[in-house]
């Protein structure tokens, strides 16, 4: 049954990812068409920018929790590369696990956040437009969130987070 | 609390987790996390004081990533990825070898100008010395190139990397100094040109002293009219592109994002025009820049709030006060800034390096007088010479990793040697005659 889960949840993030790769090429067509009809003198619409400048936090939170599968976060391995194999496996352990809880902490507050931009209907003044905020501050919990268990699966699952070889992974 | 012993805490903090393998981002999030807490969440019940301290760093990240300026990040990481996954890159490479004829050490001179391209547009030093390491030297070797012919020209490309534009690494800088992006990438060009030229000079020279370190071998005669035509074909295009970005960024035609969204579309429109652009290598293109475009955001995420701590609990006014009460020179300033960078490359990655010092060296930068354009040239050529800094520099242990089986430490380092000299003597070039970086930027619109 976890097994099933599992591979659900790796099409998720996978299906996640690439929409973060999809969203960066997109915003560079947004780009490109409001600098083309700025040029011609043409009206464009405001929304491209809205568009681009949110797209880092969606593009975060989309991918972010596939990377962190993938083990594609830069981190510096040179105490779990000094220690023996016992050792690491520990070590490595809690160190996700306090990844996990630092990641829940965010989820949790940054949540509390976008709920109470959607209640008090906080909007964010952009390219003109008045945009309720919290259509970019639930992205925060979603990415968070998906990152903890991510990181939990490197507490309890088979494998580990590092890989014992020094240097800085990336 | 003093402020030394909040500096001290903070900043030890960060190193403990990351020592501790936390990724980097995550370990920013947190010690900010705690310090926001503390230093930002006012007083009250530890729930309460959790939610303003979390909520401003919350905000903090929220400002900081939605805004334009960090569109050239992932533009620039786009425009590298098509060129390479489309052939662009290869094409180039071939013809500039077929171009160089019989020149005494070519493959070294085709490493140093394939490899600037390669890590200027893959946003990553590792990386690029990674893929040189294994795509060059075995070859090099195989030619009979001495390992200071084939590794120092592979280690000696990452400084040209930080310097000539597109540098997603500038940018980055740019944004956490808040500099003017467009002046930073624009000033980096001529220091670029001129440690190719030391580059250059140096092979040469070397070649010249000791001909059995790249022994010449026969290659096919080109006419010189099919070498214009490879020239024109499949070498000035590309280039072109290049050109054409930091042309649009100096003219105030465009701005760094705009432009960089045009070389995207520059390498777009070649792909078209040579017939490599297939649905596979705009998608690999895509998704290669979204890992390091996100990898470096979930960073940028962490180290939001980083600088606003420092300053909210005094810690920066602090240092700043107790070092300009020493009355020290300036040069002094500078080159204990340096030095601390040199040790920090010997156990992180640039954008940790940038991270952990931009808050704290540009304020002390601003008050020693330094210009802020010319300072971050300064960094940008410290961050790389430390990766690549004997005895200790990353940089060197991923060209271990990937040399051939035999190739000792040593040799590596002995190769790094003289190309590290030359990014020093730019680097004392600047210092000496700082037009080389500002010159450029104040001929800009």
């Amino acid at each position: 049954m976890l097994k099933i889960i599992d591979t659900y949840h790796a099409r998720l993030l996978r299906g996640m990812a690439a929409l973060a790769a999809l969203y960066l090429g997109l915003m560079m067509v947004a780009i490109i068409y409001s600098v083309a009809f700025r040029s011609l003198g043409l009206e464009y619409s405001s929304y491209s920018f809205v568009f681009i400048e949110y797209g880092f936090i969606y593009t975060l939170m989309l991918g972010a929790p596939w990377l962190v599968r993938q083990r594609g976060h830069v981190y510096i391995e040179i105490i779990t590369a000094a220690v023996r194999d016992r050792v690491r496996n520990v070590l490595s352990r809690l160190v996700a696990a306090l990844c996990c809880f630092v990641c829940l902490v965010l989820a949790f507050y940054a949540g509390a956040l976008a709920f109470e931009d959607y209640v008090v209907g906080e909007l964010d003044v952009r390219g003109s437009r008045d945009i309720p905020r919290w259509i970019v501050t639930a992205a925060l919990p979603v990415g968070f969130g998906l990152m903890s268990v991510e990181f939990l699966r490197f507490v309890f699952g088979r494998e580990i987070m590092h890989t014992g070889q020094a240097g800085v992974h990336e | 609390m003093e402020w030394y012993w909040t500096l001290a805490s903070l900043i030890g903090a960060i190193l403990v987790l990351m020592a501790a393998g936390l990724p980097v981002g995550i370990a920013f999030i947190a010690v900010n996390v705690v310090a926001a807490m503390v230093y930002l969440g006012g007083s009250g019940g530890f729930f309460e004081v959790a939610e303003r301290g979390v909520g401003v760093l919350a905000g903090n990240a929220f400002e900081s990533m939605t805004t334009f300026a960090l569109v050239p990040i992932p533009m620039f990481l786009l425009m590298g990825e098509l060129f390479f996954h489309t052939g662009l890159a290869n094409r180039m490479f071939t013809s500039v070898e077929k171009l160089m004829g019989r020149v005494p050490a070519r493959l070294s001179y085709v490493t140093v100008a394939g490899g600037t391209a390669f890590a200027t547009l893959s946003g990553s030093s590792m990386g690029s010395t990674a893929l040189l390491g294994t795509l060059m030297v075995p070859e090099m070797t195989r030619r009979g190139y001495k390992k200071s012919m084939s590794i120092g020209p592979i280690l000696g490309t990452g400084g040209l990397a930080m310097m000539i534009p597109p540098s997603a690494l500038a940018v980055l800088l740019g944004t956490l100094a808040e500099l003017d992006i467009g002046k930073l990438l624009i000033a980096g060009v001529l220091p670029g040109l001129i440690l190719a030229a030391m580059y250059t000079v140096l092979i040469y020279v070397m070649a010249k002293r000791d001909p059995d370190a790249a022994p010449a071998y026969d290659i096919e005669f080109i006419p010189w009219a099919r070498r214009l035509k490879l020239l024109f074909r499949d070498v000035v295009p590309m280039v072109s592109v290049v050109i054409g970005v930091i042309v649009l960024i100096m003219g105030g035609v465009a701005t760094p994002s705009e432009a960089a969204a045009f070389g995207c579309l520059g390498v777009l429109l070649l792909a078209v025009c040579y017939r490599s652009l297939t649905l596979k290598s705009t998608w690999t293109s895509m998704e290669g820049a979204a890992r390091v475009t996100i990898m470096a955001l979930l960073i940028i995420f962490g180290s939001a709030t980083f600088s606003q701590i420092l300053a909210f609990s005094g810690a920066s006014s602090g240092l700043i006060n107790w070092v300009t009460q020493f009355d020290l020179d300036p040069m002094v300033m500078l080159l204990a800034m340096f030095g601390i960078l040199l040790i920090l490359g010997m156990f992180m990655d640039q954008l940790s390096m940038m991270l952990l010092t931009v808050p704290i060296f540009f304020p002390l930068a601003i008050k020693f007088g330094f210009d802020p354009i010319w300072f971050g040239v300064i960094i940008l050529l410290a961050l790389e010479i430390s990766f690549t800094t004997p005895p200790f520099g990353l940089l060197l242990f991923v060209m271990q990793g990937v040399s051939p089986p035999g190739t000792k430490f040593s040799e590596i380092c002995i190769a790094a040697i003289p190309f590290m000299a030359c990014a020093m003597l730019l680097v004392a070039l600047i210092i000496i005659f700082p037009g080389i970086a500002t010159w450029l930027p104040s001929l800009g619109n």
